[in-house]
């Protein structure tokens, strides 16, 4: 005799087909096809002189971020894991979050100095302040009555 | 009342509050990336709030509701001119309505580099009591 009768829930059937999808797929890729926003989502200003970035990432290792100053292009990289590792009870009723590894390469307006470029990692927020090279800056012309 | 019959049918042990949308009409409010892991003893949320430190979390369960809520410590400059902007600076609000019994005095807040997380301790279902016949 058998003791696994269990009553017929269809939302459990449900439940298990969305989590094999998830384990088929990696979880929560379907709806990030779906909204394809670029990762991570940047706020950029600039004046003449230098260029401020900054970039949501929130939760991360500073040390599991890496930017590249290339000329004016920025590439940001990174990857991220689950917090908890999967394991037979848990269940996750729900994931938004971003995980798995991400590459960004943003073009700034100008070139700018990789040597002096300050990052700072604080609250989840990256910022980068990256400066123009002296011979580079705009330089005002003084106008001569001829 | 919906939301809370949703949450006992589909076994998911909480879901979105979609009533509480009260918005602050002069500071942007925004709803913060979540995550939930469900396992045999708790409850973890994980919530995205970049910008915000342990100043600015609060956290209140009420009437089996979680709400949380982030005010971002250092808002950007309004005078800064953006050449490329994808996200805006604001607070961060989001309610979930939970559909088992949680130890209330247990809730364990913590945040992190912009990531609060919550554990939620399961109270644990009293089994049958057997109850004792006295001969009368």
């Amino acid at each position: 005799m058998s003791n696994t009768i269990r009553t017929w829930n269809p939302w459990r059937e449900l439940d298990q087909l969305q989590n094999e999808m998830g384990r088929m797929f990696g979880r929560n890729r379907i709806s990030q096809f779906i909204e394809s926003k670029p990762y991570p989502a940047v706020n950029l200003s600039h004046d003449n002189e230098s260029v401020k970035l900054r970039a949501e990432l929130p939760g991360y290792d500073p040390d599991a971020i890496n930017i590249d100053v290339e000329g004016n292009s920025l590439t940001i990289s990174g990857e991220r894991h689950f917090e908890t590792e999967e394991s037979e009870g848990n269940k996750y009723p729900l994931t938004e979050r971003f995980r798995g590894s991400f590459k960004r390469t943003i073009t700034l307006p100008f070139d700018v100095n990789s040597a002096n470029a300050e990052a700072v990692y604080r609250d989840g927020v990256l910022e980068l302040v990256l400066h123009r090279p002296e011979e580079h800056k705009p330089k005002k012309l003084e106008v001569k009555r001829g | 009342m919906t939301d809370a019959t949703l949450c006992t049918t589909n076994e998911s042990s909480c879901c979105e509050n979609e009533s509480n949308g009260k918005q602050n009409e002069q500071r942007a409010v925004y709803r913060p990336h979540v995550d939930v892991i469900d396992s045999a003893d708790k409850l973890t949320f994980y919530v995205e709030m970049p910008g915000v430190n342990e100043n600015g979390v609060e956290v209140t369960v009420e009437n089996q509701v979680l709400s949380i809520r982030g005010t971002v410590s250092v808002p950007e400059s309004a005078d800064e001119r953006h050449t490329q902007f994808e996200y805006g600076v604001g607070d961060y609000e989001r309610s979930f309505k939970i559909a088992v019994d949680i130890d209330r005095d247990k809730i364990d807040a913590r945040i992190k580099d912009g990531l609060l997380t919550l554990d939620l301790p399961k109270v644990k279902p009293a089994g049958a009591t057997k109850v004792a016949i006295k001969a009368g």
